[in-house]
């Protein structure tokens, strides 16, 4: 649907009447709930869970921390447990591996096919805060490696002819259902806009749209998916690359119920334009465990393999 | 429903028997009444026979019947506004010869009044039924000076759109796939041009609509909320004619040509927009756009006696709308009927339509290396008989039926990879028959009384070939289900998967007294088991028409009316005001954050409600004088309750107006010279909106967790136009008219909706929770035009 604003938005230009203008709105006020932000990798590095409470829509504050929960990762079967802690009180409790043999594991596949059996049910994440209880399951898929990465100086019917754009290459696996999520940072700065969240089902952004399309090179919409969404922002800074900036890619592997909740999310920040889906809340997977805790939470418990792949744009 | 078959098919034969003995001592007298130069039927000229102080008026086909005692001469005064009256004899009266009315030149150009206009008799139907001529629209200002039918019927009480950029039009609460808008009795399934800007209907092809909202006759059904009958114009069959216009947007011309004189003759009447290519100069390096849309309207007619008539006519429309060769859509109808009037007798009339229909809507985007092309399509051919069968004097027969096939091809995906083709991907192909069988009665029991009442069996068919799946129930409700693989059936061509019987009672009853004040209370039971299904703001060209099936029943609807109407002949005043109450049920809804497009298991997106919706409607209308025009105003309410849906309570419906007032004035100087002005003010529809937000990622989604649909309203709409029409008198055969017009003259950014978004347009990614709301506005700003029309 997106795609069809955007469209509009062309239409707009054409017609020269349209406007988008930001008003002062009276929004009702909800239940606050309690928010876990959960995603750990494979990575040899600091894995962080933050829990904070959800806050009027409108507020440009950050969310207040939640403070003194008990936050552990177990791994289902093993019993072999991670604590993780706020040592420095800001709602983000910490576990750090020492080694690569402490990390989390990949759920390898036993077939090209075939899912193993503790498919999201790998790792158990449980959160206890005063009388509420939570608990998530995910697991660590597989995640292929990013072969190269192109640029274009030049490229006809594309919104930005003049910049450079960029475009990497990898092969998605063999074998139905890999979930995969594309992660950029420009310059060291994360692309945080909700277009520029690239979800990835085997090797297009579309759920479930061709069953024939398995194990090749993923779509040039996710291949593209590396660039800036916009030229210029807002304050006329250019955003699109230029010669002389960094760009690092990561590519995480997701679960089914991750890449759902991650497409529901981008769902989410990008609704808007003439055919505008309603407002839907974003799913969790985060369980109350408890009849207090029912209602009261929100959040992803996310679990990736990690690949990645950085350069510098020098002509 | 079923026990109310028998008594209902009892007090029709009753009534009819009963009142045909009765009134013996009667004789019936039908015609037409056609205008002298143009031969186009007078809808709502007036037959006043003056010994009885009694009358009559024509239909929309120009056609009127007169009852007179069997014995007597009586003087029959024929009116209609803007021609000049006629005394005939009522021995005189024959219904092969119609009657002629001569234009009264200098009153026509005065008096631009509704085309229901009666003069000194109430209409009846009261608000329920919308009729607009030409004529009118044409005298109401209009964007870019385009008549147009769609626009004009939103200025009724009880009609409106959701703004700017949204197709079709909305009644009594209603949805916009809620519509049967009907071109010469063809479901047409696109009603709008460039996102609707402009209705499929060219007013140059037309006579007039009228629109149907409460008391709905036995002979019209399928959707839930209104009929728009749209007819083509009857073709001069004596002289070559043509009309046209230049304006900004887009060009028309219409030609009426008589091939066999009196007896064949042939209109074809096109469009075709050129915004595109006035808009290329200023599109610099952003070749391959195209924005256009076209649409052509032919009709072969054939008078082959008296007794019978053939004509054929054909629709095909396309809208293009493709951006810098890169993304693009398409849709449009695409239809042929043929239809035959025969009068088997002074008493039976037949008239039997055969049509085809194709809807076509797509979707792309991509290059000749890599694309990605979603392409849907409906097809309909159908059959319909309906007789009229003058019983008596008083009662008028109606019956026949409709047979009709639908093949849904809800979409397909074909993806080019890096030059590679891969195989397509399609949802199956959906088959469907629908059936109705109807009988009705439009029966004057008293000076006082009358009645219109009838019954309709429709029902609906879901058949194969297919796989019919069964969704498991949602551990809560309102949730994503999901098929039971081991539940899948697998149909062969033409084998039943589910079948829809379903009983639709209609009465209409109006009391009319002092031949000025009249009440008409009426029920009706519509069904709809061919749907749209569409959860976004406004109407887009990628909805999806989605037949009734094994997961999704027909929606029902039974609508009470009561109206009111008064007359005020002697200061050209009507006034009329109607209540409705409309509940409905098995309506479809979804779940939040449904996935209609290329969704293989959309039914697990769907689900059941009930809704309701009622309001009052009042209209004051102004028909004679150098000054008319109308003030409408609609408060009202629609609201949905599904489970699992907003705490399974009732909510606001996406079309819920509270309030709805158009105000149309018209002052003519002088024959040349004629200006308009319309106002119109809706409040704010409802939308979704989050109270709350949270950190995820780096992200800030809307939150909304009281799960509340349908909670904040945007802001409401208002907006004057502004016209001024020079009609210079034409002093030979072509007669050419200038339209000057302002479309939102104080400039207001009307809302068409408000999303709510995280503004990172800009911002660094350490700063979290940006978020907006961000009002969109189709015409944000003030339009001037004009336009040229011309007729020869």
């Amino acid at each position: 649907m997106k795609l069809l604003n955007t469209t509009f938005g062309l239409l707009i230009l054409l017609g020269g009447v349209a406007c988008e203008k930001v008003i002062d709105v009276d929004l009702e006020e909800g239940q606050t709930q309690y928010v876990v932000d959960a995603f750990i990798t494979n990575e040899l590095a600091p894995q962080e869970i933050r829990l904070t409470y959800t806050k009027p829509y409108l507020q440009k504050t950050i969310a207040d921390p939640v403070f003194d929960a008990e936050v552990l990762v177990e791994t289902v079967g093993t019993g072999s447990v991670r604590i993780f802690t706020d040592a420095d009180r800001d709602g983000v409790y910490t576990w750090k591996p020492t080694n690569r043999q402490e990390c989390f594991k990949l759920n390898n596949r036993d077939q090209e096919d075939v899912i193993s059996a503790n498919y999201d049910k790998q790792y158990r994440l449980q959160v206890k805060h005063g009388p509420y209880h939570f608990e998530a399951y995910t697991s660590l898929e597989r995640v292929p490696r990013l072969d190269s990465l192109k640029y274009l100086w030049e490229r006809s019917g594309v919104p930005y002819a003049e910049s450079i754009l960029a475009e990497v290459w990898a092969t998605d696996f063999k074998g139905k259902n890999d979930f995969y999520w594309l992660k950029t940072w420009k310059n060291e700065e994360f692309l945080n806009m909700g277009e520029e969240m690239i979800l990835i089902h085997d090797v297009s952004q579309e759920y479930n749209s061709n069953p024939s399309l398995d194990g090749i090179t993923f779509l040039s919409p996710v291949r593209y998916g590396v660039n800036p969404a916009i030229e210029t922002d807002q304050l006329g800074q250019k955003k699109a690359y230029s010669n002389g900036d960094s760009i690092y890619i990561e590519l995480h592997s997701l679960t089914e119920t991750s890449y759902f909740l991650l497409s529901e999310l981008k769902r989410n920040m990008t609704t808007g334009g003439l055919f505008a889906a309603p407002v839907s809340n974003v799913p969790t997977n985060i369980i109350p465990m408890n009849q207090v805790s029912k209602g009261k939470v929100v959040g992803v418990f996310s679990g990736s393999a990690v690949s990645s792949f950085g350069a510098r744009i020098n002509e | 429903m079923n026990n109310l078959k028998l008594p209902l098919s009892l007090l029709l034969w009753y009534t009819c028997v009963m009142s045909g003995l009765a009134q013996e001592s009667y004789r019936i007298i039908r015609g037409e009444i056609y205008d002298q130069q143009t031969r186009e039927p007078i809808i709502g000229a007036t037959l006043f026979i003056q010994e009885l102080n009694d009358g009559s008026t024509t239909d929309i086909f120009g056609a009127y019947e007169l009852k007179l005692p069997k014995e007597g001469a009586y003087s029959i005064i024929v009116r209609s506004v803007g021609y000049k009256e006629v005394v005939i004899m009522s021995d005189d009266l024959d219904k092969d010869i119609p009657i002629y009315l001569e234009a009264e030149i200098e009153q026509m150009k005065e008096v631009v009044v509704q085309a229901t206009q009666v003069g000194w008799k109430v209409s009846p139907e009261g608000t329920s039924v919308a009729r607009i001529g030409v004529e009118e629209m044409q005298s109401i200002p209009a964007l870019l000076g385009e008549t147009d039918v769609i626009k004009s019927i939103q200025l009724l009480p009880g009609v409106s759109g959701v703004g700017e950029g949204a197709s079709g039009f909305n009644v009594r609460g209603g949805s916009v796939g809620e519509n049967l808008a009907l071109l010469d009795e063809v479901p047409m399934f696109n009603t709008s041009h460039l996102f609707g800007l402009f209705s499929v209907f060219n007013p140059d092809a037309i006579d007039g609509v009228s629109l149907l909202k409460g008391g709905i006759p036995v002979e019209y059904g399928g959707r839930l909320s209104s009929v728009l009958d749209v007819k083509t114009k009857e073709v001069d069959n004596t002289s070559f004619a043509g009309q046209g216009g230049i304006g900004v947007i887009f060009s028309r011309l219409t030609l009426e040509v008589p091939i066999a004189k009196e007896k064949v003759s042939l209109l074809v009447s096109g469009r075709r927009s050129y915004v595109d290519w006035l808009a290329r100069p200023f599109l610099g390096d952003q070749e391959g756009t195209a924005f256009n849309f076209y649409d052509l309207t032919t009709k072969l007619q054939w008078k082959i006696n008296a007794k019978n008539e053939l004509s054929f006519t054909t629709y095909a429309g396309k809208d293009t709308f493709e951006a810098i060769g890169f993304i693009g859509f398409e849709w449009g109808d695409r239809s042929a009927s043929l239809q035959w009037k025969h009068l088997f007798s002074d008493q039976l009339l037949l008239k039997t339509t055969t049509y085809w229909n194709d809807y076509r809507y797509a979707f792309h985007f991509g290059n000749e290396k890599d694309a990605f092309d979603w392409s849907a399509k409906v097809n309909s051919y159908s059959g319909r008989s309906v007789f009229s069968y003058f019983l008596n004097d008083r009662n008028t027969v109606t019956f026949g039926g409709q047979v009709s096939r639908y093949n849904f091809y809800p979409g397909k995906a074909e993806n080019i990879v890096y030059r590679n083709t891969i195989p397509t991907f399609e949802l199956p192909k959906m088959n469907a028959l629908e059936g109705s069988v109807f009988l009705g009665n439009e029966q004057q029991l008293t000076e006082q009384w009358s009645l219109n009442y009838g019954i309709r069996f429709s029902s609906f068919a879901y058949v194969g070939a297919g796989v019919a799946k069964e969704y498991r129930e949602a551990e809560e409700k309102g949730q994503r289900k999901v098929p039971i693989p081991e539940e899948e059936r697998v149909y062969t061509a033409g084998q039943l998967i589910q079948y829809y019987p379903n009983l639709e009672p209609r009465i209409a009853a109006t009391y009319q007294w002092k031949e000025e004040q009249s009440i008409r209370v009426s029920y009706h039971r519509m069904t709809q088991s061919v749907h749209l299904i569409s959860n976004t703001a406004a109407s887009s060209p990628l909805d999806i028409w989605y037949p009734s099936t094994n997961n999704i029943r027909p929606q029902l609807a039974d609508q009470f009316s009561l109206g009111y109407q008064r007359d005020v002949p002697q200061k050209g005043y009507e006034f009329s005001v109607e209540l409705y109450y409309k509940h409905m049920t098995q309506m479809v809804d979804f779940i939040d954050g449904a996935d209609l497009l290329l969704n293989s298991n959309l039914e697990g997106d769907l689900l059941e409600g009930i809704g309701r919706a009622y309001g009052v409607e009042w209209q004051l209308k102004k028909t004679e004088g150098k000054f008319n025009g109308w003030i409408s105003y609609t408060l009202s309410r629609s609201e949905r309750k599904t489970e699992g849906i907003n705490q399974d309570e009732w909510y606001a419906a996406r079309f819920d107006q509270t309030h709805n007032l158009s105000v149309v004035g018209i002052y003519e100087w002088n024959p040349v010279w004629k200006c308009s002005a319309n106002f119109s003010f809706i409040s704010g529809t409802p939308t979704t909106a989050p109270s709350n937000t949270y950190e995820l990622h780096g992200y800030s989604p809307a939150h909304n967790p009281e799960n509340r649909r349908n909670n904040y309203r945007i802001p409401s709409y208002h907006r004057l136009d502004l016209s001024l029409t020079y009609d210079p008198i034409s002093k030979g055969r072509w007669d050419g008219q200038w339209v000057f017009s302002v479309y939102n003259v104080y400039n207001r950014q009307n809302p068409f909706s408000v999303s709510f978004q995280p503004n990172t347009n800009g911002l660094s990614s350490s700063i979290v929770s940006n978020n907006e709301a961000i009002q969109f506005s189709l015409i944000g700003s003030i339009v001037p035009s004009v336009a040229y029309n011309f007729r020869f």
